[in-house]
């Protein structure tokens, strides 16, 4: 009941304006989703340096709707074009480009938005309802259980990350050695700067995370310029028959507690959510060998689940202060400009922020489930602007912004120079996402070690007192365990097929 | 010089630069005062993190030699890629001195040319228009403003 009152008082707390930056952010967020080659992580960085000059609500209400509005635009390419504008949406690719090729495209993105509305409702219905509550108990954590807790955090999204755990380790820590640059904040102490003034305040994570992702994904999208064959529904064919209807209803129930679970898990969470659910699916289907040849629960299931972890992944983010997915780390530098620490207190100190988000997440729902249906046809039609105007437009927006973020142009030269890092750590398949996290979290880590050390007086048992402390270095434990536990398995079963 | 590389050889050489990153930072962090760990100095962080990075560089390295696979060849060379960031590098640089529309102006001119069969008239029009807006958007809008330089 409580958090109802809460919720009125969040939509109350909007603005014209907040809504109007929400519908911003989905739509920016479906057209990032829709354009091949122009993901959400490099959509919420193109927007970060605009949310400098907002209210932090309104900043995170955009940079949220990019995230989720994604998610929605992704699937209508996977559908139409066969090619996944967004990584969550590659399963939705099998069935999707399947039902499309025989002239059910209509069914398959109406059941795919709605889908989509259904698990990204549900989240945040869930959002709502545990985030404040485990905000309670987390409270209770001083700067030793927020450093194992850190740690911990790395070492998931190490884990969990596809690439070889090596190169994500690399990618972890040379994020958190680019954080240590500039002043430290303890002692005034100028790191790394080599007398330059400008890198007094550090390496901002706007140069930083536009580079990597939105310069290196020029780059790389500038080598190979793939011409499209558009397949284009007609409004008339967008109506789904009953049938289904009915052979979706419960895909997208299943959809959405999957990728409400897998919400929770930091790391790749939206990506292995849709293809758990695809799995399900076709392990409950009655003939699982039409999988991959048009079937509507191939499209749902996905769909619906990787929608239902946006809300999700936001509970490590309001709870703990970590963020769980890559572009959550960009709302977390968002609000650190405004001044507003992440984590447990932010949902008591900042509750217009917390709830305003929330509201505002309902109301983008269902401006997305307008812009993906009704207007289809005009997202479709984006993709036919070539290539040449796009690059000079994105690259604009890319340096107006980094600019703007800090009134330095060395910030564009570091933009440039983190295009390049970005593009040849892609090629060789480093995770980016990961460094972009170590730089965020790095400095965190840094300040609560010390705080602790501070307090303890020197004495390392601080990180093992409470049972917090404890559960966290244990479970820290477990996953380096279960990382070496993989190599191992991995080496033994290379020198048997080598036998 | 490293246009084409092997998967193998780009995972070496990567480790060979995540190496120097690491030693030049805990040769660096030495220089700055560690304290000690009741107080714990500036130096002290870095030169962790400079120790794991050497560490996990130089198991990389040794992973890389040991594997058998990763023979494919890695492009990293297009001319277009390069001169986009080699284009967007000068253009950061004289930024603030000569003028940031005038640079974003060339350097959308730039990029038209290299990306597109256009004419010049076209491109110059779509580059006045890109200003335009970029200058509305940004400056007029949003209240960031540009810096003037000596042309604009």
């Amino acid at each position: 009941m409580e958090a109802v009152q809460h919720l009125y008082n969040g939509f109350a707390s909007l603005t014209w304006w907040s809504v109007f930056y929400c519908f911003l952010g989905v739509f920016w967020g479906t057209l990032v989703g829709v354009l091949p080659g122009l993901g959400p992580m490099a959509g919420t960085a193109l927007l970060l340096p605009l949310t400098f000059k907002m209210d932090p609500t309104s900043g995170i209400i955009m940079l949220a709707g990019v995230f989720y509005g994604a998610m929605y635009g992704g699937s209508t390419t996977s559908i139409l074009l066969n090619i996944p504008g967004e990584v969550a949406s590659i399963i939705t690719c099998r069935d999707g480009y399947q039902m499309a090729r025989t002239g059910r495209a209509g069914p398959a993105l109406v059941i795919s938005a709605w889908g989509s509305f259904v698990g990204g409702t549900l989240s945040i219905v869930a959002l709502m309802l545990f985030a404040p509550p485990l905000a309670q108990v987390m409270l209770k954590i001083g700067p030793g259980e927020e450093f194992s807790l850190m740690v911990l955090a790395m070492l998931v999204m190490s884990y969990v990350s596809d690439t070889s755990k090596l190169k994500t380790l690399a990618m972890a820590v040379l994020g958190m050695l680019i954080a240590t640059v500039g002043m430290d904040p303890f002692t005034g102490f100028m790191r790394f700067s080599f007398g330059y003034t400008e890198f007094a305040e550090g390496i901002g994570i706007v140069p930083i995370a536009i580079g990597l992702f939105g310069v290196s994904e020029i780059m790389v999208n500038a080598e190979s310029v793939v011409s499209v064959e558009v397949i284009k529904p007609t409004l008339q064919s967008l109506l789904p028959k009953w049938k289904d209807m009915k052979d979706s209803a419960a895909p997208i129930a299943r959809g959405s507690l999957i990728g409400m679970v897998f919400g929770f898990v930091p790391g790749i969470s939206h990506v292995t959510s849709t293809f758990v659910s695809y799995a399900v699916e076709k392990r409950l289907a009655k003939n699982p060998e039409e999988f991959g040849t048009g079937r509507i629960e191939g499209v749902a299931g996905p769909e619906s689940a990787n929608n239902a972890t946006t809300g999700t992944s936001l509970i490590p983010l309001f709870v703990l202060g970590i963020p769980a997915i890559p572009a959550t780390a960009l709302y977390l530098s968002a609000l650190l400009v405004h001044r507003i620490n992440p984590g447990p207190q932010l949902i008591q100190e900042h509750p217009d922020v917390f709830w305003g988000l929330i509201a505002s997440m309902y109301i983008g729902n269902i401006l997305l489930l307008i812009l993906n249906i009704p207007m289809v046809g005009f997202f479709v039609n984006l993709l036919r602007i070539p290539y040449c105007y796009l690059v000079p437009t994105v690259m604009v927006a890319c340096i107006c912004g980094v600019y703007g973020a800090s009134f330095k142009a060395v910030d564009i030269v570091l933009m440039a120079l983190f295009g390049v890092v970005g593009y040849v750590l892609r090629k060789f398949e480093f995770d980016l996402a990961i460094l972009v996290m170590g730089v965020v979290l790095g400095d965190r880590i840094e300040m609560s070690f010390r705080r602790a050390m501070s307090i303890s007086e020197g004495d390392l048992a601080i990180f093992f007192k409470s049972g917090f402390s404890k559960l966290f270095i244990i479970a820290a434990g477990g996953v380096i365990l279960l990382q070496l536990g993989s190599w191992l398995l991995g080496l033994r079963a290379r020198q048997n097929g080598k036998s | 010089m490293f246009s084409r590389l092997t998967e193998r050889v780009g995972d070496f050489l990567a480790a060979a630069a995540l190496f120097l990153v690491g030693a030049s930072a805990l040769i660096i962090s030495r220089l700055m005062p560690a304290g000690r760990f009741g107080d714990v100095g500036p130096g002290f962080f870095p030169s962790i993190l400079g120790v794991v990075l050497c560490v996990v560089a130089i198991a990389l390295g040794a992973a890389t030699l040991w594997r058998r696979d990763g023979q494919e060849i890695v492009a990293i060379a297009h001319r277009d890629s390069w001169a986009i960031v080699g284009g967007l590098l000068v253009m950061a640089v004289l930024f603030s001195t000569v003028g940031a529309l005038t640079m974003i102006g060339l350097y959308v001119l730039f990029l038209l040319k290299l990306l597109s069969r256009l004419g010049w008239i076209k491109c110059v029009v779509f580059a006045a228009v890109t200003v335009a807006a970029g200058y509305v958007i940004f400056d007029v809008l949003l209240g960031i403003p540009l810096p003037p330089g000596m042309l604009l």
